[in-house]
């Protein structure tokens, strides 16, 4: 492993700026202006002209038209005025605060319109075949204290293979937190030893019923949870939500799965918390996942802070860029 | 064009299929159900520029000023998904740190070259939708390095730029491209030439502030740091 050299180290802000304080200060910097000025615009097309009625940047007509869910209804509390984003690298961790809007202007009506028309002529394939939601538990590799709930939106590849976008919540205004991927035991033995460093195992949270599939009875699911508990998955979080940032900043970090070791238990906060939502009981789960087979062997290259209790960030570095054209 | 290695794995089986179309059915996807957009365009590796990937975003909007992006390198049931991209406003690309910056790209160009489109979508719809892209500056990750021939998503996140200028795309990648979906980059980028790109002109530290950028792995100690109470077996 590389130890920590001069690096480029992309840390949080530790002060807040508001993005009205941001946009009042005096422009003393010209940004280059790469547009040139731009030619009239041609004739408009009818549509074009139809759609620039509806964006409207100050209403959402929306709820003229569309019953109100109670997602919506807590965000119009909130409001969507921006205040400050950045949250400080030292914010009190293992608190999920994600009920703060992600800043911005509500939708407009026009984009909601153009959003319908699109969805309707593009296929979408790739999305249609996301086709479970996982709710489970996640820590981050440096920092196990830092737990979050999970919910992984779920396409198989083929049996040994599953690909996950991971969200904070499964509610509309979920955040796209990062990616995970799952592989068979099988996959998981021909990869590399620094590769499989990178990987968890599952069995553990999917025995103590950790991992669950909200609204699907566990009848339907038992066999296929015999199979997932053998699995190991890599999972980039790319969103710290749990720390209140509200918007995606710095490099992603590696996450690591709950275990049967006190370092790696998840709060039972957290779980009652999820348990209540779902009407499920983990320790229900538990009891009635026991006829699941432990794995015969987990590979101890995976969950690697159980070996050297080390974990891993990501950097990001400068350096030169290979290039065949100017850049920017 | 790049053949398309299979990703290993045993077909899958009935049971599992025949489980997962039942869970499709029965579980709420509201986060995906809000994904409504394809666009299709380009990125390169931060710290390489002929390095080149073809990535099909499916995108949801947060609110106006922000989508979040699932990025696949083929548009059809069987694309992998290889990264994610975060879209948001001037507005909130200038409020953020000066060194989270450098790790935001600028979609000016991308729009007004016609190379970022709508696959299936009409001229007039999609640049009405892309007259909100313009101007917006993007972060994107990818986990699997597809261009390199990887079976699976090995290694590191990589941080990916994308296109600033005429001349960095292969004219390979975009005649292929041009074939494939039944359209002119040329043709369209004279139809965006009245697009506005951000109010402040591209920001000097956005796309990487003309430097490369390289993801790398730093072994640190694991929170908490006593090891004698964290690794009691439970």
């Amino acid at each position: 492993m590389t130890t920590e050299s001069s690096v480029l180290t992309l840390q949080v802000s530790p002060s807040f700026t508001t993005l009205q304080q941001e946009l009042a200060a005096p422009r003393t910097r010209s940004f280059p202006c790469r547009s040139l000025a731009a030619p009239p615009p041609p004739p408009r097309h009818l549509f074009q002209i139809f759609i620039s009625f509806f964006h409207l940047p100050v209403y959402n007509l929306r709820p003229l038209f569309f019953p109100f869910t109670t997602d919506e209804k807590e965000k119009r509390k909130k409001g969507s005025r921006l205040q400050a984003i950045m949250a400080s690298s030292d914010q009190p961790s293992g608190t999920i605060a994600c009920d703060a809007p992600t800043p911005g202007q509500p939708l407009t009506m026009g984009t909601q319109v153009l959003d319908a028309w699109a969805k309707m002529m593009q296929g979408m394939k790739p999305i249609k075949h996301i086709q479970q939601h996982v709710c489970t538990f996640a820590m981050y590799s440096h920092d196990m204290t830092r737990q979050i709930e999970t919910h992984h939106f779920v396409t198989r590849l083929n049996q040994d293979f599953l690909q996950c976008a991971v969200y904070n919540s499964d509610c509309s205004s979920a955040r796209l937190i990062g990616v995970e991927y799952i592989v068979s035991d099988r996959i998981f033995e021909a990869l590399p030893p620094e590769e499989q460093q990178l990987w968890h195992s599952h069995a553990y949270e999917i025995k103590a019923g950790l991992w669950v599939n909200p609204r699907v009875p566990e009848m339907m699911q038992k066999v296929e949870l015999q199979n997932l508990a053998k699995t190991y998955g890599k999972f980039w979080c790319t969103w710290q939500v749990d720390r209140g940032d509200r918007l995606p900043l710095g490099a992603p970090s590696l996450m690591m799965s709950p275990q049967a070791v006190k370092l790696a238990m998840v709060k039972p906060e957290l779980v009652q918390k999820r348990d209540e939502k779902y009407s499920v009981s983990s320790e229900g789960l538990k009891k009635s996942r026991v006829e699941i087979e432990e794995p015969e062997w987990i590979n101890p290259n995976a969950d690697y802070w159980r070996k050297v209790h080390k974990g891993f960030a990501i950097d990001i570095e400068e350096t030169e860029m290979k290039r065949m054209a100017p850049f920017p | 064009m790049t053949t398309r290695p299979n990703v290993p794995g045993e077909p899958t089986q009935t049971g599992t299929a025949l489980l997962e179309t039942a869970t499709g059915a029965i579980q709420s996807f509201a986060p995906i159900n809000k994904i409504h957009e394809h666009q299709c365009a380009f990125h390169f590796y931060a710290y390489d520029m002929t390095r080149q990937v073809e990535s099909h975003h499916f995108c949801s909007h947060q609110n106006e000023e922000m989508r979040q992006c699932l990025i696949y390198d083929k548009p059809d049931a069987e694309g992998r998904l290889i990264g994610v991209e975060y879209m948001i406003s001037e507005n909130l690309f200038l409020a953020l740190p000066d060194e989270e910056k450098p790790l935001w790209h600028s979609h000016e160009y991308e729009v007004k070259s016609g190379v970022l489109f709508f696959p299936g979508v009409p001229g007039p719809v999609q640049r009405k939708a892309l007259e909100t892209v313009t101007g917006t500056y993007g972060k994107t990750f990818h986990f699997w390095q597809v261009d390199k021939g990887d079976e699976l998503p090995l290694g590191l996140p990589q941080l990916m730029m994308s296109l600033t200028r005429d001349g960095q795309l292969y004219d390979s990648l975009a005649q292929d491209i041009e074939k494939r979906f039944g359209i002119c980059f040329k043709t369209e980028s004279e139809n965006r030439a009245y697009m506005a790109g951000p109010k402040q002109g591209i920001h000097p530290l956005a796309n990487g502030a003309g430097k490369g950028l390289m993801t790398k792995l730093r072994e640190t100690d694991c929170k908490p740091v006593d090891t004698a109470a964290a690794s009691g077996v439970v």
